[in-house]
């Protein structure tokens, strides 16, 4: 007996392994698998009667590829091998609920691929709110019954004219609901209430449909231009809505197409992709967005056939795909524009757009179709540790003909269940069903803003409490140490709600590979981008602000840097040129490089341009670094002919204005003929100042340790006055004016001999001067807030809190110089010093 | 109590315009009480360290620190011409909303909530001279006693600040022009 259960396998097994390889024009080898397979059937116990039924059926699928009278012989053979695979899991688990349950689906669906859908449940079509009923009775675990209607449905479809909107709502519930049936959904219970929801918005689709019976028309929908403007009935505030909620759809949609370029077998990306034009769709059909609803449609259905594998996500398709959300974008604003009152205008191009969608070969070359490749069995079983990579190695060398799994299992190195479990994860991960691991929710940020103000006065407040002298005198030592305790959790607060400020910045480099796609389209270039460090987090407030010099910097590099492919042939690179975008944490900092392997700078151009615009006398002297830096210099712009993304020579030098407004510097490195590397260097948040205390008289200031040159005590003979008040002080050649902050301020009780206080040395160039305080009190990271509704003051960038709770006023040295300048009469400008000297 | 009988018949035409009666918090500056629409009021808090803010009104104390947001402080013997005095254990600051932001004044005492019918609210009354009354909003009488309701919009408004910023700022003008 047991050697008769062994050859069934073997049987079962080659037949699956041939029917996946078949020529489905071999008619021979379907006629030998027929009659291996028909003899097996003999031989098997009676009792299993359901493998007995699948074997069954898989010899009829392998007489209708035989008679070649099947009208999709590929799926059929799919749906054949699946459920031999099925078949085989069962022999080898002999029994058992899930193999059962397998044999079950394999069933189903290949009774589907045969065309009689009742082969395995005999339900006819059935009409939606017998579907819906049937659904309420039905849990995630009744896969027999959610098998039935899912035959139902798609009964339903095949047979009656729907609405079309109906017909794919109702097609993608007899999806979902397949899934949840084979076993593959990642959550059942979920799937089944989205298929609730399906059919439920199918059942409004038929409603809504009633009145006009519009016909099911997938035809090109060329006759219609007319009634475009929002729906009477629309809401404003759902739209506003619905349009806030489609932009960032469109963002995720994009971002997922564009890592599909690279790797058009993402399946994750796809769904993605997918799920965005479905959620378009539906949202937009509630709210009477016939346009947009159109559209997405179009665009979903193109998805589902790449989620479907029945075609390719690259070449054409995927432009396709990205004009669609292109489209959806120009779309929505067409919306919006509408909310605010204007005409809405439909986009240019917008009828060709839904016509190539309609098809989408009309434009597509290819349009190959090949398995994809899945994670191999034997990397998820050492993945999940089952086996070591050496098992599985031998299992692979000595397997044979025989499925990895089945040889694993044979050697004795993983178990019967363990290769079922890892081949239910294969299969999940086919279906792109991986469970999401993260989940999201929307805080406003003036709440977080707050949350993170209270953090660190709860700090402040805890950190008084510890310094407490009944608490630091303390004979009960018990005391302390929850003291203390407290202390590591506030701290640990602390960290977690800074943390919540910070952002990735993938979603800002993303956007900057849409960017490098299009210029280097537009450019005629071909360029790959290569992404670093993109979970590297940045103050929210901080990305906003670098995306424009990023695009600058990035468009820079595509039109300028990377040569025409021609050009990088003859120089002896490859054709494509590639930008670096990388990110990484330095000290402190957060450093942005955008690099690319292009021309490099040409110091002679720069030299020569900077020359003819009487930027410098002549380049000799000059190191390389200094000539790269004129490309700041405002107007500055090398390129030879001015094209629609850059050359018109403004870019640079608002790149450099940004950065260094946010406290940040931006170095050049490049080599001719190699490429270009520019460094970014900011500050990871722009919420926290390094800044110095000082005091003067009773006030503390807090001056930022970026704009403090150096302090010192002067000695009584470096000090000099013009015309009895203005003072200056000789500081290693140069003579600086002395500022009092007291006088300035009006700050009683302060030291008013230099010779006693400190001097502190702010300011750059013509600004340079040395302030007045009394003391250096230490070097102290200070989170910057405004004066509230004081509104601005001159020479104040504005508050922090100090350790002991009080405010401290963070001072603006530009403006205290610039303020001294204006008021006061006892600080000479500049030029006064001539003649002193 | 009784109905006094000098009391005057109620008599629209001499209601403040607009104002409608309430609750007010009631406030002591030297021995003049005064009236906040209750609703304008956020809390009641101990005196706190203030930090001097330079170039700003005398009237502006300077700012502090609620709970980790900085909010100005106004003194309101400052702004009224009242002479200074000493801070006692009963000097307290009064956040209000005033204008979209949060301020502070400081008060010597806080009294009580009193409600004030829209008829026992008369209009301000003018004295001519020096003596502004744009910021008082009415006169409420209640339980014998006269309280001045203010308006705090206009005590703290935004104009007066920046009149008297621009007041210290006269001479940017001047520079920028250069």
């Amino acid at each position: 007996m047991q050697q008769v259960h062994e050859e069934i396998i073997q049987t079962v097994s080659r037949a699956r392994l041939q029917l996946s390889e078949l020529d489905l024009a071999d008619q021979a080898t379907v006629a030998a698998i027929g009659r291996a397979l028909e003899e097996t059937i003999q031989e098997l116990p009676p009792r299993l009667t359901g493998l007995i039924d699948l074997l069954t059926l898989v010899l009829d699928a392998l007489q209708a590829i035989y008679q070649g009278d099947s009208p999709d012989a590929p799926r059929l053979a799919r749906a054949a091998a699946e459920g031999l695979a099925a078949a085989e899991l069962y022999l080898l688990s002999e029994g058992g609920p899930e193999p059962e349950v397998a044999l079950e689906a394999a069933g189903q669906a290949l009774g589907c691929a045969l065309g009689h859908p009742t082969a395995f449940s005999p339900a006819g079509p059935l009409s939606l709110d017998d579907a819906a009923a049937l659904l309420l009775q039905c849990g995630p675990a009744d896969t027999i019954e959610l098998g039935r209607v899912r035959d139902g449905l798609q009964a339903l479809v095949a047979g009656e004219p729907l609405p079309s909107v109906a017909a794919a709502l109702a097609v993608q519930a007899a999806q979902t609901l397949g899934s949840i049936v084979l076993g593959r959904a990642a959550n059942p219970a979920r799937a089944l209430a989205e298929v609730g929801h399906l059919i439920q918005s199918a059942m409004d689709a038929m409603e809504r449909s009633v009145p006009d019976s519009t016909p099911p028309a997938p035809a090109p929908a060329e006759a219609a231009p007319a009634s475009d403007g929002l729906p009477a009935d629309a809401d404003p505030a759902l739209l506003a809505e619905f349009i806030l909620e489609s932009r960032e759809y469109i963002e995720a949609a994009e971002a997922a197409l564009l890592s599909l370029e690279t790797n058009p077998e993402d399946d994750e990306a796809v769904n993605t992709v997918f799920r965005v034009f479905h959620t378009v769709k539906g949202t937009s059909a509630f709210l009477g967005l016939r346009r947009i609803s159109e559209l997405a449609h179009g665009a979903e259905s193109l998805l589902s056939r790449v989620r479907d594998h029945e075609i390719r996500f690259t070449g054409s398709y995927a432009d396709l795909a990205l004009r669609s959300t292109d489209m959806l974008r120009e779309l929505i604003q067409a919306v919006q524009n509408a909310l605010g009152g204007e005409p809405m205008h439909l986009p240019a191009g917008y009828a060709e757009l839904l016509r190539l969608l309609e098809d989408p070969e009309t434009l597509a070359a290819n349009t190959t179709r090949d398995d994809l490749p899945l994670p191999r069995l034997g990397d998820l079983l050492v993945a999940q540790g089952v086996v070591t990579r050496a098992d599985v190695e031998a299992a692979a060398t000595d397997q044979g003909n025989q499925p990895l799994g089945l040889a694993l299992v044979k050697s004795g190195a993983a178990s019967i269940a363990d290769v079922a479990k890892a081949l239910r994860t294969q299969q999940r991960l086919a279906s792109g069903d991986a469970p999401a691991a993260e989940s999201w929710v929307r805080v406003r940020t003036d709440r977080l803003d707050k949350l993170i103000d209270m953090v660190g006065e709860l700090v402040i407040a805890h950190s008084m409490v510890a310094q407490d002298e009944t608490v630091v005198d303390t004979i009960h030592h018990e005391l302390s140490r929850k003291v203390i305790h407290a202390g590591k959790i506030v701290r640990e607060l602390q960290d977690l709600s800074l943390s919540m400020r910070m952002v990735p910045l993938k979603a800002t480099f993303q956007k900057m590979a849409r960017l490098v796609r299009d210029v280097a389209h537009k450019s005629g270039k071909q360029v790959d981008l290569i992404v670093e460090g993109e979970d590297t987090e940045i103050d929210r407030h901080m990305v906003d602000v670098i995306n424009d010099p990023l695009i600058h910097m990035i468009r820079n590099a595509v039109d300028h840097g990377i040569e025409p492919p021609d050009v990088r042939v003859q120089h002896g690179k490859p054709p494509a040129g590639v930008v670096r975008l990388a990110a990484y944490h330095s000290g402190g900092n957060v450093v942005v490089e955008i690099e690319d392997d292009g021309r490099g700078l040409d110091r002679e151009k720069i030299a020569s341009k900077a020359l003819a615009r009487g930027l410098i006398e002549s380049d000799k002297g000059l190191s390389d670094n200094d000539v790269f830096n004129l490309i700041f210099e405002p107007g500055f712009s090398t390129a030879d002919q001015v094209t629609d993304v850059s050359g018109r020579g403004v870019g640079m030098d608002v790149v450099k204005r940004n950065v260094q407004a946010l406290r940040g510097r931006i170095d050049i490195a490049s080599t001719p003929g190699k490429g270009t590397r520019f460094s970014l260097r900011l500050p990871l948040t722009l919420a926290i100042t390094d800044g110095m205390l000082v005091k003067v008289g009773d006030e503390r200031y807090i001056i930022p340790l970026a704009s403090i040159a150096l302090s010192f005590r002067p000695e009584p003979r470096s000090l000099s006055t013009v015309a009895g008040r203005g003072e200056l002080v000789m500081l290693r050649g140069d003579l600086l004016p002395v500022l009092r902050l007291h006088r300035l301020f009006h700050v009683p009780g302060a030291v008013e001999n230099p010779t006693q206080g400190l001097l502190v040395v702010v300011g750059e160039g013509e600004l340079r001067c040395a302030l007045l305080v009394d003391e250096l009190l230490g070097q102290q990271q200070v989170v910057a807030k405004s004066l509230g509704g004081i509104g601005k003051i001159q020479g104040v960038a504005g508050g922090a809190i100090l350790g002991d709770g009080r405010v401290g006023l963070i001072l603006d040295p530009a403006e205290v110089v610039a303020l001294a300048r204006q008021t006061d009469v006892d600080t000479p400008s500049v030029p006064v010093i001539p003649s002193v000297a | 109590m009784a109905i006094n009988p000098t009391e005057p018949v109620v008599k629209p035409a001499s209601h403040a315009p607009g104002l409608a009666g309430g609750k007010f918090l009631t406030f002591f500056l030297a021995d003049e009480e005064y009236g906040l629409e209750i609703l304008k009021v956020h809390e009641i808090i101990g005196m706190l360290p203030v930090t001097r803010v330079p170039r700003t009104p005398a009237f502006i104390r300077g700012v502090i620190n609620l709970r980790g947001k900085i909010i100005p402080v106004v003194d309101l013997r400052q702004r009224f011409g009242m002479p200074a005095a000493e801070q006692t254990n009963e000097t307290c600051i009064i956040v209000v909303q005033a204008r979209g932001a949060q301020m502070g004044i400081v008060v010597d005492r806080v009294s009580e909530v009193l409600d004030v019918a829209a008829q026992d609210i008369e209009p301000a009354p003018q004295f001519g001279g020096d003596v502004r009354t744009d910021y008082i909003l009415g006169i409420g009488k209640a339980q014998g006693r006269v309280e001045l309701l203010l308006d705090i919009d206009k005590v703290l408004s935004h104009q007066e600040v920046a009149a008297a910023q621009s007041a210290a700022n006269a001479s940017n003008v001047q520079n920028a022009a250069e």
